[in-house]
């Protein structure tokens, strides 16, 4: 055994698990190499003392003032699950008020309000645009403005310039553009 | 091994008990191992976490100060060490060694308080000396009725020994004190680290050929 070899098996051979033809190559190679008896005297010395230093000991009131944390975190804990309980509560409440609002408004008589599909188009008020030179569409004023509601109107404006003159201004529908 | 059963049926007069019947239940329970103890607090016997408490401040006082260098930290850490293991311990799983556990959790509060902290050697050693006054001096160590002499080189030499150990490194530290100090198999420091056995052994040579060469000049 060789200095390298003993010192990597010194640990199994300091706690005894070496094999008995190990033991004595490492206990032969001691005996020979003084370096190595002076590496395994001050390992075991340092082992010696560090075991025998004194225990470090809590200060007084250790005991107490952990259990006084874990009586608040407990606090803490149930005060959380009870803050929870208590906004899943108010949740349920609020959808199960919804919710019966839209059951009422279902069932009953009085209309939605539903924003309007179409805008009425009201009396012409200049020439055709064919005449004026202009493009019919961009031409017409109330085209414009029911245009603004954002709502769709391509197929119907294709047919508005074609549509009799005698149908603008009708009453029927209650969601007429304001002029 | 008593039941949870048992435990029960204790707690449910216990609290109605005088002091001096509730001191001898608690002494009945320091009797118990440590899951008979886990199974008694599981059952809802408060004075079991107590009896942990009691069975290992010391230990992991004297594990987590060694291996930061710090005393006033290391009994904040192990205050925190017993506040997770109460939070955690109704899904403890009974069949592991509890022991192995609650040094892991230890460990692992140590090892990010180094890696928060700053490493020089010399911060930490003023952290220990800071916390080492002579108030706090273990009274175990103070034999009145050795010489004074004595009782200085002692003293002398505690200090060095602390110092030496806080100047290994950080991952040779612990499995230093884990062996020499609180003398725990090899197999239980691999778990309790999260290294393999070789890897233990390892650094356990290299960490006790560094600590001798440390104190070779102080001790001669």
């Amino acid at each position: 055994m060789n200095c390298r070899e003993f010192r990597l098996s010194h640990l199994d051979y300091t706690d005894g698990t070496l094999g008995p033809s190990e033991r004595a190559a490492a206990q032969a190679h001691m005996d020979a190499c003084a370096d190595c008896a002076r590496f395994d005297c001050r390992i075991r010395r340092g082992a010696l003392l560090v075991r025998n230093l004194p225990s470090v000991v809590p200060r007084p009131g250790f005991q107490s003032r952990l259990m006084a944390r874990i009586g608040a975190e407990r606090e803490e804990r149930a005060r959380s699950r009870r803050m929870r309980g208590r906004a899943i509560a108010a949740a349920a409440a609020l959808i199960a008020v919804a919710a019966g609002v839209f059951v009422a408004m279902a069932r009953s008589e009085i209309p939605i309000p539903l924003a309007p599909a179409i805008a009425a188009a009201s009396a012409a008020k200049t020439a055709p645009a064919a005449a004026r030179g202009g493009h019919p569409m961009m031409m017409r004023r109330d085209f414009m403005a029911a245009a603004s509601s954002g709502i769709p109107l391509w197929p119907a404006a294709t047919l508005l310039d074609a549509a009799p003159a005698r149908f603008a201004g009708t009453q029927s529908l209650p969601f007429a553009p304001s002029r | 091994m008593p039941s949870a059963a048992v435990s029960r049926s204790f707690e449910s007069t216990a609290t109605a008990l005088p002091p001096l019947v509730r001191s001898s239940r608690r002494e009945e329970l320091a009797t118990y191992d440590d899951t008979a103890l886990i199974t008694a607090f599981t059952a809802g016997e408060d004075r079991a976490f107590e009896v942990l408490v009691v069975r290992y401040q010391t230990r992991l006082l004297n594990f987590i100060c060694r291996t930061i260098g710090d005393r006033e930290r290391g009994e904040d850490l192990v205050q925190e060490v017993f506040i997770r293991v109460h939070r955690h311990l109704h899904r403890f799983d009974r069949s592991k060694k509890f022991s192995t556990w609650i040094y892991t959790i230890a460990s692992n509060l140590a090892k990010n308080e180094l890696r928060n902290r700053s490493r020089n050697p010399l911060v930490l050693f003023q952290a220990l000396r800071q916390n080492w006054d002579d108030d706090d001096r273990p009274l175990q160590f103070e034999d009145h009725n050795s010489r004074p002499d004595d009782m200085y080189r002692r003293r002398y030499l505690r200090e060095v020994v602390e110092e030496a150990i806080t100047k290994l490194p950080e991952h040779h530290r612990q499995v230093f004190v884990l062996r020499e100090l609180e003398g725990k198999p090899y197999e239980e420091i691999a778990v309790i680290t999260g290294c393999n056995l070789g890897t233990v052994k390892s650094r356990l040579n290299r960490a006790r050929a560094a600590f001798a060469e440390i104190i070779e000049p102080a001790i001669g």
